[in-house]
């Protein structure tokens, strides 16, 4: 994973709460997507049924992984693509642009990937002296910007719209000084234009995959812009870089994602393009590519089957569990210091890289549940997250005083005589030390700097049980 | 170019229950007979309702954006593409299907068949069917509809028969499956080309079609 820097999360967190602009842009998320997503569940009484299906038909999936590996392998070369599978980010990374030397490339567009910011591909292909270009949106103002996404879906959602007209005006120098760009039609255009000369210069078309098709070797891409059509059509070689749990059974399996996807993702019953493509243009075709080839990452995913953490590779990246995150509603993607971020993010960082630079995102959580209740793919994403808490304080990554505080409380939770009488013994000091609210308490200064601690009052639970087993 | 694919494979076997050939075979099956999924009820409801599919094809299509025309028969089509080519004040360059419908507009502007290669203006395009849950267009590559035509021009007319409408996606799988090969692309194409990655607010034609005109013929609507 690229550039993880996940240990300043509180740090990343303080400023982003503190930052205006970002806030503004945030509150996007909730009127948006929130309320989007569910006048789409309103109106799908099937809801329920598609989650259901979608989960079990990922379970298939990963059940018996290596058989719907090896077949779309199969049927995807028997259609004119050839597919190579890549252990590690450096092989993929080194696989693409091996393809791109062997096309004499310097112009690659790129469609909208998060597995390839996970193998951090962009600057690789710079280095190796190629131009990549992202063509989404989002992408390409982020790219301009040099940020890394701060959303799955909506990797610019942080920025504002004079924050995309600035960094039009630095990239695009060719263009009069005194355009103007102050609306969202002008911005429009003008990202527009400067693509549309790329998108048909390009030498190598790179886009993602929402799902891979066993059954027929094809891929699917989902956009709203149709850039991935464009990407995947005009070069004369297009790869698809997907990670290995985007393999579904069947085109009906498809389906149901599909139905899942949209709604879950945007609020939309359909995405405007859905895209099935599979090898080279057949004969008679006159356009699509002549060289197809896919490039399919494991980078950890195979090391987390048939762990607890087997269940995240049903993840369809639809982002319902980042817009529902109360955490992330107000602390933006950035915080995060991480590729995916959110309550998916959170788990699948740790889960395909190492747990100790990330340590700190399973507790980037409130433990509401919102996510779980909305995963299209029923991920139980807050026993994932507590499990990951659970390791952490097992190999020691969390604070000295975190440890010590729970060590001291498991001593008491195991001797409920002196449990009883240190909790008479804290709740008398407490009551002791404050009149109805606490300033600040030992141990406790994360909660009290931020707010009051409410003092005990009256007797404790197990005092209050007696009392009402007398009655 | 380093291929791992024999030590990727290996990895997921190590951690799989029961054999390779049994997985295989689990597959096999699995992928020759899907259990049913749920469908959405409302199209066998509008159905039932005494709605054609058309009309619900057409009703969804709209909500996503896109302008429908009904033409009563395929002779209705030619004067109904006529029509929307001077309500709209479009103008050429025209890259249209090679197919006798899409044909009408022939005089009016420098008309090529085709791939697009990027300075067209309007594309006419022949659907091989249309969902009626989704609203969608399925638009499949081939010597007369080439896909590049689908996405390059500013506006997309795309001309499909009330009888090729077809319930949902599954529908539609069995013609593919039926076909005698796969086409290199198939299109769902539902409203025109949109964004919302700039502040969340919705705008239309990004880099695809900034506008979609849907023709549908025979029903004698």
């Amino acid at each position: 994973m690229t550039l993880l820097k996940s240990l300043e999360f509180a740090a990343n967190a303080r400023a982003a709460i503190a930052d205006p602009k970002l806030q503004a842009a945030l509150v996007n998320i909730r009127t948006m997507f929130q309320s989007g997503r569910a006048r789409q569940v309103a109106a799908t009484p099937e809801f329920e049924d598609l989650r259901e299906a979608g989960a079990a038909l990922k379970r298939e999936t990963l059940a018996n992984l290596d058989a719907y590996v090896a077949r779309f392998v199969a049927e995807a070369e028997a259609r004119g693509a050839q597919v190579h599978i890549c252990a590690d980010a450096r092989s993929a990374r080194e696989t693409i642009a091996a393809i791109c030397r062997a096309q004499g490339a310097k112009l690659v567009t790129k469609g909208k990937s998060m597995v390839t910011e996970e193998i951090g591909l962009n600057p690789y292909l710079v280095e190796q002296g190629f131009t990549p270009v992202e063509t989404d949106l989002g992408e390409y103002i982020i790219q301009l910007r040099n940020e890394p996404p701060s959303h799955i879906i909506a990797p610019a959602v942080h920025v504002k719209k004079e924050q995309v007209a600035e960094t039009f005006r630095a990239a695009h120098g060719n263009r009069p000084a005194d355009r103007d760009l102050s609306t969202h039609d002008a911005l429009l255009a003008e990202a527009r234009a400067e693509l549309r000369a790329r998108f048909l210069a390009a030498d190598v078309g790179i886009t993602g995959a929402n799902m891979l098709v066993a059954e027929t070797g094809q891929m699917v891409l989902v956009t709203n812009e149709g850039n991935g059509d464009l990407t995947q059509t005009l070069p004369k070689c297009h790869v698809v870089v997907a990670s290995i749990e985007k393999l579904v059974p069947n085109l009906d399996d498809a389906a149901t994602v599909l139905r899942l996807l949209g709604r879950s993702a945007t609020g939309q019953h359909a995405s405007s393009y859905t895209t099935l493509s599979v090898g080279t243009r057949r004969p008679g075709e006159t356009d699509g590519p002549e060289v197809a080839h896919v490039v399919l990452v494991d980078n950890g995913r195979t090391a987390m089957l048939g762990t607890p953490f087997e269940e995240m590779l049903r993840c369809i990246r639809c982002g319902a569990c980042i817009n529902h995150c109360p955490v992330f509603v107000n602390v933006g993607g950035h915080a995060y210091g991480a590729v995916y971020v959110g309550p998916m993010g959170s788990v699948l960082t740790p889960s395909l890289g190492d747990l100790d630079p990330a340590r700190y995102l399973p507790h980037a959580c409130t433990m509401c549940g919102r996510c779980a209740e909305v995963c299209p793919m029923k991920i139980p994403l807050p026993d994932l997250l507590r499990r990951l808490r659970f390791e952490t304080h097992e190999r020691k990554l969390t604070s000295r005083v975190s440890r010590a505080g729970l060590a001291a409380w498991t001593f008491l939770a195991e001797r409920p005589r002196l449990m009883r009488a240190a909790a008479r013994l804290g709740g008398w000091a407490m009551r002791l030390s404050g009149k109805g609210a606490l300033r600040r308490w030992p141990l406790a200064g994360e909660w009290t700097r931020a707010r009051d601690l409410p003092a005990p009052e009256g007797g404790g639970f197990v005092a209050r049980a007696n009392a009402n087993r007398g009655d | 170019m380093s291929d791992d694919r024999a030590a990727v494979l290996a990895a997921i076997a190590r951690s799989r229950s029961g054999t390779a050939e049994a997985r295989a075979e689990a597959a096999a099956r699995r992928i020759a007979r899907p259990p049913a999924a749920p469908r959405l009820g409302f199209v066998a409801q509008a159905v039932a309702e005494g709605r054609t599919l058309a009309d619900v094809f057409a009703e969804v299509a709209a909500r996503a954006g896109a302008t429908v025309h009904r033409a009563a028969t395929a002779a209705d089509v030619a004067p109904t593409l006529r029509r929307i080519w001077v309500e709209r004040r479009l103008e050429g360059p025209l890259v249209r299907a090679d197919d006798p419908l899409c044909a009408a507009c022939d005089d009016l502007a420098d008309t090529r068949t085709g791939p697009a290669v990027g300075d067209e203006k309007v594309g006419i395009a022949r659907a091989a069917a249309a969902l009626a849950e989704t609203g969608s267009l399925v638009l499949v590559s081939d010597a007369a509809t080439p896909t590049t035509a689908n996405f390059l021009p500013e506006t997309h007319v795309v001309v499909v028969a009330a009888a090729e409408v077809v319930p949902a996606f599954e529908d539609f799988w069995t013609d593919l499956r039926a076909r005698p090969a796969l086409p290199r692309t198939v299109n769902l194409v539902t409203g025109p080309s949109r964004t919302g990655d700039i502040e969340l607010t919705l705008q239309i034609g990004v880099h695809g079609p900034r506008a979609l005109h849907v023709v549908v013929f025979g029903d004698g609507r």
